[in-house]
């Protein structure tokens, strides 16, 4: 069962992270930046199931928390896709460029 | 062998993944892949059959999902001769319609990479399904197939029908899922294990009471009405049919509404110890079965025609399953598949080439289309069980099993015979025949490539009847029931006669008008209507919301008449003390000119300019804010690296 090591998976967490932040920064759309935030956040529950199963792995709260976090997930996905349908509406864009009235 | 039972599914998985990948740039979407790849597939099922499955033997992979505490969950494939002959089954069928589809989406000119890759992720999820050992990994493949649905019939996204219908179906097919979901959680519950074997071990050593067998299979049976489109989850499926027709051939008609079906044949022995839900099995499949041949009579578009008529051959199956005929089931399953799907592609090969399914605009296309035509009249004789094509040899199995349980059911199933003659001998005659005022539009001839799989699929319904007759008994893990059929035998194909000569005799005569009269599309209209009343109810309730909401205004506005006397109050007692306040404010003031005075000529001037210079500083600041929030967030992540480096070098200096 052991034949893959932490490491492996840590490193695929922080592949995942990077994927992640690059979509977050680089992507025009809001789809795509939800998408990206997405990805972050399961990098960490990557990272969380794999530091539980090496390091507690009798201790199933590392589990309940990972599943905590895909719930988290998966209700931040639909507010912020809820925020998005209200922007376009507003907007008629979801170009994350074009919401600029932050500017100074 | 395990390897081999692996990469079946896993194949057109990976071409789905390759086709989303790069399919763009490939020649006509990845199509090629696709059928590679099911190919492959079909392959492996070969090899696997000389592992001994087909005489009795199991093949099994598991896997450890995840063990939480004293629960664990596995996932994994379980090779016996049913889930080989519905692999198998699956397997040719998905091979024949997606080089079909090839040519038929090769005018697409956007969406034919999605296209294939929905199509291959569909063939993986229907083989996962039909392979999967555990409760847990079949209801991921149900959910995939599930999906592979809703994008494909969404796939002309752009039409309205078709933005309305996806969502139609995922959600009315997740109505019953959601059934499936507590059946084996339930199972979970009392065996503690989610091995599809297993438990049914469990349920023939007595482990469980029978009140709790019986919900179990109710609940398993709600996902095999929402999948198969048994009512009163049927709306979903003819609407289904706005889909691109290889679609409707492929997933709704022969393989993942057959998915309801397979489901209930592979916890049999469940249904065998629950005799109630057996009743109820029995009971909706019979009249499902009579309602949707009766709409089917009344359509006009050609593909809702197949589509009731699929739901029609459902309900048999249900039927069957209910008469404890799993054996009469899964032969009906197989024969059906292979007509329905010719059907499917028939009727997408009249499409393509007039442009319309329309039975009013259609007419006399036997002249131009005599292979369609000639696959058509096969596959329709099978459809209505006129020997020797596919259907007789299986509706037969249904009738004896019907006839042996009561008479009713032989005379019913009778019925049913003679109305799938007459609506599809109606559809036939509509299309191919001549007719008064027939328009016979101009058609052009169907690719070599999209008759190839039809002709296949058209022998295949002339002889898999008598074919598998025989094999199918010795494959499957159950017992055939010999049942005398005598008189029965003459009568149903009586019946069948009949339902042709009426059909094709009433185009004949009056065109194609609804060869029952109007009151099947009243029926029709009443199956549309009872999917609305869930809808219709949470409307009600929502209705009783305002007075609720006036009453609790009332209220709240009588508070609020309260607070405004007692602020009334308040005020008047206010003004007194407000005079005061004025002369106190007046003196304050006056001093207050005083020191003003005094600092306007001393250090006003000194305040002044560093409140300057503050503005100028601030206006370099508010450069900063660029108002791209890929900046703000770039700042961010750069803050919480430079801090995480702070802290590094700090406690690297210490």
């Amino acid at each position: 069962m052991n034949a893959v090591p932490l490491t492996a998976y840590l490193l695929v967490g922080t592949t995942l992270f990077a994927i992640g932040l690059y979509a977050i920064l680089v992507q025009r759309t809001a789809v795509m930046v939800l998408m990206g935030i997405e990805v972050l956040l399961n990098a960490i529950g990557l990272n969380l199931i794999a530091f539980w199963r090496f390091v507690a792995p009798g201790d199933y709260s590392g589990q309940i928390f990972t599943i905590i976090i895909v719930t988290v997930g998966a209700i931040e996905m639909a507010i912020g896709l809820g925020l998005m349908m209200l922007l376009y509406r507003r907007r008629q864009t979801v170009q994350v460029d074009k919401y600029s009235s932050l500017r100074g | 062998m395990t390897t081999w039972l692996t990469l079946i599914p896993l194949v057109p998985a990976l071409a789905a993944l390759a086709i989303l990948v790069a399919g763009r740039r490939l020649p006509r979407g990845g199509g090629w892949l696709a059928v590679g790849s099911l190919f492959l597939s079909g392959l492996g099922l070969a090899v696997l059959a000389g592992s001994g499955v087909l005489r009795g033997g199991t093949l099994t992979v598991e896997v450890t999902w995840m063990a939480v505490g004293s629960l664990k969950l596995t996932m994994g494939f379980w090779l016996d001769g049913l889930s080989w002959w519905m692999a198998v089954l699956v397997g040719v069928i998905c091979l024949l319609v997606t080089t079909y589809a090839v040519p038929y989406m090769k005018d697409e000119e956007e969406g034919q990479a999605r296209f294939f890759a929905l199509m291959a992720f569909f063939a993986a999820s229907m083989l996962a399904l039909v392979l999967s050992g555990s409760f847990v990994l079949t209801f991921v493949a149900w959910e995939g197939v599930g999906v592979a649905s809703y994008g494909l019939i969404g796939f002309w996204y752009r039409k309205d029908e078709a933005r309305r219908a996806a969502p139609k179906a995922f959600l009315m097919t997740r109505l019953g899922d959601f059934g499936f979901l507590l059946g084996w959680l339930l199972v979970l519950h009392h065996t503690g294990t989610t091995h599809i074997e297993t438990f049914l071990q469990a349920v023939e050593g007595g482990g469980v009471g029978t009140p709790m067998l019986t919900l179990i299979a109710l609940l398993l049976f709600a996902a095999a009405v929402g999948k198969s489109a048994q009512l009163p989850l049927t709306a979903w499926l003819p609407d289904a049919m706005v889909g691109p027709t290889p679609v409707s051939a492929l997933l709704h008609s022969a393989t993942m509404v057959a998915a309801g079906i397979y489901l209930i044949l592979r916890v049999f022995p469940l249904f065998e110890r629950a005799p109630y839900a057996l009743d109820v099995v029995l009971w909706i499949g019979a009249v499902t079965a009579l309602a949707a041949a009766l709409v089917a009579t009344a359509q006009y578009d050609f593909k809702r025609i197949l589509a009731w008529s699929t739901v029609s051959q459902l309900g048999e199956m249900m039927m069957a399953l209910g008469l404890a005929g799993p054996v009469a089931a899964a032969y009906h399953l197989t024969t059906h598949a292979v007509f329905k799907s010719a059907l499917f592609l028939v009727a997408g090969a009249v499409d393509h080439e007039t442009g319309s399914r329309d039975l009013r605009a259609l007419g006399g296309l036997g002249r131009s289309m005599p292979w369609t035509a000639g696959v058509f009249g096969v596959s329709a004789l099978a459809l209505a069980g006129f020997p020797p094509f596919a259907g007789f040899w299986s509706e037969e199995k249904i009738l004896g099993a019907a006839q042996a349980h009561h008479w009713g059911w032989g005379l019913l199933m009778l019925v049913l015979v003679g109305l799938a003659g007459l609506y599809i001998s109606r559809a036939g005659m509509a299309i191919f025949g001549r007719w008064p005022d027939a328009p016979e539009p101009e058609s052009g001839r169907p690719a070599v490539l999209m008759i190839v799989p039809m002709l296949v699929l058209g022998v295949a319904a002339l002889a898999i009847g008598y074919g598998v007759k025989t094999p199918i008994e010795h494959v499957l893990p159950f017992e055939p029931a010999q049942h005398h059929l005598g008189l029965w035998r003459w009568a149903a194909i009586g019946g069948s006669a009949f339902g042709l000569a009426a059909g094709a005799w009433r185009v004949r005569m009056a065109g194609p008008v609804p060869a029952l009269g109007t009151f099947p599309a009243a029926i029709a209209g009443a199956l549309q209507t009872a999917a609305r009343w869930p809808v219709r109810g949470v409307r009600r309730m929502s209705r009783m919301l305002p007075p609720l909401e006036g009453s609790l205004d009332a209220g709240a506005r009588g508070v609020a008449a309260g607070a405004t006397v007692a602020a009334t109050a308040a005020n008047s007692s206010e003004s007194g003390l407000d005079a005061a306040a004025r002369g106190m404010g007046k003196g304050t003031r006056d001093a207050a000119a005083g020191v003003e005075g005094a600092e306007e000529k001393g250090f006003g001037q000194g305040i002044d300019r560093f409140a300057h210079a503050f503005r100028a500083a601030g206006g370099q600041l508010r450069t900063l804010q660029t108002g791209k929030v890929f900046q703000y967030t770039l700042s961010l992540f750069a803050y919480v690296l430079a801090a995480v480096v702070l802290v590094a070098v700090l406690l690297w200096i210490r």
